[in-house]
């Protein structure tokens, strides 16, 4: 399973180290997990390719969640390590499972589980080695991020009869979907992709609410606030680690650019955006200092690490490759 | 109208404009499954595997442009002016090496205007597989519904991409190519996506004739998707033309076009389309192209985008 190839890199020691998960072109529309040393710039393959997801790491930084497309053209989950030993296996017949997340323990992953008309939020017990449905039979449920070892937020569907569908943000528990009561709208608008951070129990969405895309963030006493307020679309936001910042993807700049922004004071600062590349895909590192993202600014999309400032810019991979949605690993015990 | 197809034809009865197997050369796009419409005076984007000279061809014209080439990922592209004296009609696109020369038929349309009122087609590659009946059939549908361009829907299978090709050689309008499996050398066939083009008022979203299939949500067509609706808010008519309706789409460019900058209109070849629910209020209708092996033809005009009855191409070529 593991191969090592050699990419061609000049990186800085300062900030440079630890290990970043990505996903690599294998050919046209295939891809594996890969597994990028920052130290060293060895890149060795952990999926087993070709349609491998977006990689999701554990808080402890010792196992790896993605996607991966059986040969029956369902869609599973594998659990590795670092190594790329797979450690269990997560499929449903006539399903297909996706968006992994996990839960602060480590012990828990939650993913949704869709036959494509239908889509329910499942939790993996990997002490029990065992899954139960999360959320109600009535209620479709998707995109799953933890709030505690107890309680996740995820996408609900809407249907109203005449009005066609729509989604809010939905508290996910065993047997229980309740529609979170600080959105707007009762599901006038459309969120997407809650994210919660555990350290300032902030949760950080998507919504049209104001009429384009925008970054929402709810916060203890603060109440919902929308902290992108541009015209141009803000999408997929990505808590730091200490919960300081949100980092963010914006077309304000003309092309596709990383932002940041303080929830608390509200202010945006680009990190990786010019006219004549695009940036994509945040990641931060374990400290919070650095960040990973793809850039097209080499020709194809490769991996770039800058500093939180968007200072000391350096190619991570080559754009030999196609080179997507990065992962930084965070520090392990051993670390 | 008249002498524009009339020089069309002669044209496009020149040669098939590949390499023999089907795949492009050099020169990759516009070519004859993802042609180019300009008005007189107005600029095309060409992209091939290198630098060249490049013309339009068409009988004994040759026209040299003048590319400013640029490098990008896969290859060079230019942006170049169609001279304002450039006769009406189709046109083969010629590119040029120091010692190497490639040819694309059926690439580039100049037209005088566009029209406010006009006709498309979409069809189903099946009705051009048939015999020459069939196929010429198929043409007599389109030509007498005076459509301006056509949209073919293939399977993406190779034998099928040449087979459509070979039999839309002299026809006299431009063919847009719709698949609904990119096969795994999409990009030889099809060159660099064409995500999105411009007919007059209206905006047509191509979103899965490109090498990366319906979603891509994690590379950056998500965002070239999101920037081109935002370009094209002022269209009259907003189109999405896609083979199949389903979660291959990505949430990401769901939010695009249906939720933030919603389309006016969806025209799919899905067989369960009306079974496909989608998120957002400003849920367009979808709309079948043709029926399996037959031709839809749409209006496009100030009331909206309106199908008509769909004729089914028999293997005997009669239509019905």
């Amino acid at each position: 399973m593991l191969s090592l190839a050699i990419a061609a890199l000049s990186l800085s020691s300062s900030a440079t180290s630890g290990e970043i998960a990505f996903l690599r072109a294998t050919g046209p529309d295939q891809r594996r997990v890969c597994i990028v040393n920052l130290s060293t710039g060895e890149v060795a393959d952990v999926g087993p390719g070709p349609w491998d997801g977006a990689p999701v790491w554990s808080a402890d930084g010792q196992k790896l969640a993605f996607t991966h497309v059986l040969p029956s053209g369902r869609t599973a989950i594998l659990v590795c390590n670092a190594a790329g030993e797979t450690l269990f296996t997560i499929s449903a017949e006539g399903r297909n499972c996706t968006s992994p997340a996990w839960s602060p323990s480590g012990q828990l992953l939650a993913y949704t589980s869709e036959t494509g008309t239908a889509s329910r939020i499942w939790v993996h017990d990997i002490s029990k080695n065992a899954a139960t449905q999360w959320g109600t039979e009535e209620r479709d449920a998707m995109a799953p991020s933890w709030k505690s070892e107890t309680e996740l937020v995820g996408v609900g569907l809407i249907k109203e009869e005449g009005k066609g569908l729509t989604t809010d943000l939905f508290d996910i528990e065993p047997g229980s979907a309740s529609l979170l009561a600080t959105t707007r709208g009762n599901g006038f608008f459309v969120e997407w992709q809650p994210v919660f951070q555990t350290v300032v129990a902030g949760l950080a969405y998507e919504s049209n609410d104001g009429g384009d895309r925008e970054i929402f963030v709810e916060l203890p006493r603060r109440g919902v606030v929308d902290v992108s307020n541009h015209r141009a679309p803000d999408w997929n936001p990505v808590w730091s680690p200490d919960g300081a910042w949100i980092a963010f993807e914006s077309l304000r700049g003309g092309t596709r650019g990383i932002y940041r922004v303080t929830p608390q004071r509200i202010i945006v600062t680009p990190i990786a955006a010019d006219a004549t590349s695009e940036n994509w895909a945040p990641s931060w590192s374990p400290s919070g200092s650095s960040l990973v993202f793809v850039s097209t600014r080499g020709g194809k999309p490769a991996l770039y690490v800058c500093d939180v400032e968007g200072d000391n810019m350096r190619a991570v991979t080559t754009p030999d490759f196609e080179d997507l949605a990065p992962a930084w690993r965070p520090e392990t015990a051993e670390q | 109208m008249i002498r524009a197809i009339g020089i069309m034809f002669i044209c496009c009865a020149a040669a098939f404009g590949r390499t023999p197997e089907g795949p492009l050369g050099p020169l990759r796009t516009p070519n004859d499954a993802q042609p180019v419409v300009a008005l007189q005076g107005g600029n095309i984007d060409v992209t091939a595997v290198a630098r060249g000279e490049v013309f339009l061809v068409a009988g004994d014209a040759r026209i040299a442009l003048e590319p400013q080439w640029v490098e990008y990922p896969d290859g060079v592209r230019a942006q170049c002016a169609i001279p304002l004296s450039t006769a009406p009609g189709a046109y083969a696109l010629e590119w040029s090496s120091s010692d190497e020369t490639d040819v694309t038929n059926r690439a580039v349309y100049v037209i005088e205007d566009h029209a406010e009122s006009y006709t498309f087609a979409c069809i189903d590659a099946v009705a051009l597989a048939g015999d020459e009946d069939s196929v010429a059939n198929t043409l007599q549908t389109v030509t007498d519904a005076s459509c301006r361009f056509a949209f073919v829907f293939a399977s993406g299978e190779s034998a099928q991409m040449v087979e459509a090709l070979r039999a839309l050689e002299a026809w006299p309008i431009p063919t847009y190519f719709v698949v609904s499996t990119a096969p795994p050398d999409a990009a030889l066939w099809y060159g660099e996506p064409n995500l999105m083009f411009r007919y007059g008022p209206d905006a047509y979203f191509l979103l899965d004739s490109g090498k990366r299939g319906l979603g891509d949500a994690l590379g950056y067509i998500a965002s070239r998707y999101a920037q081109l609706r935002r370009e094209t808010r002022s269209a009259r008519w907003s189109v999405a033309i896609l083979s199949n309706l389903d979660n291959r789409m990505a949430m990401r460019n769901t939010m695009t076009f249906f939720v933030d900058e919603p389309l006016h209109a969806v025209i799919t070849n899905a067989p369960a389309a009306e079974n496909i629910h989608w998120i957002g209020w400003h849920e367009p209708i979808p709309v079948h192209a043709p029926k399996k092996d037959g031709v839809r033809i749409f209006s496009a005009a100030l009331k909206g985008i309106s199908p008509r009855t769909a004729t089914r191409i028999l293997p005997t070529g009669v239509a019905r």
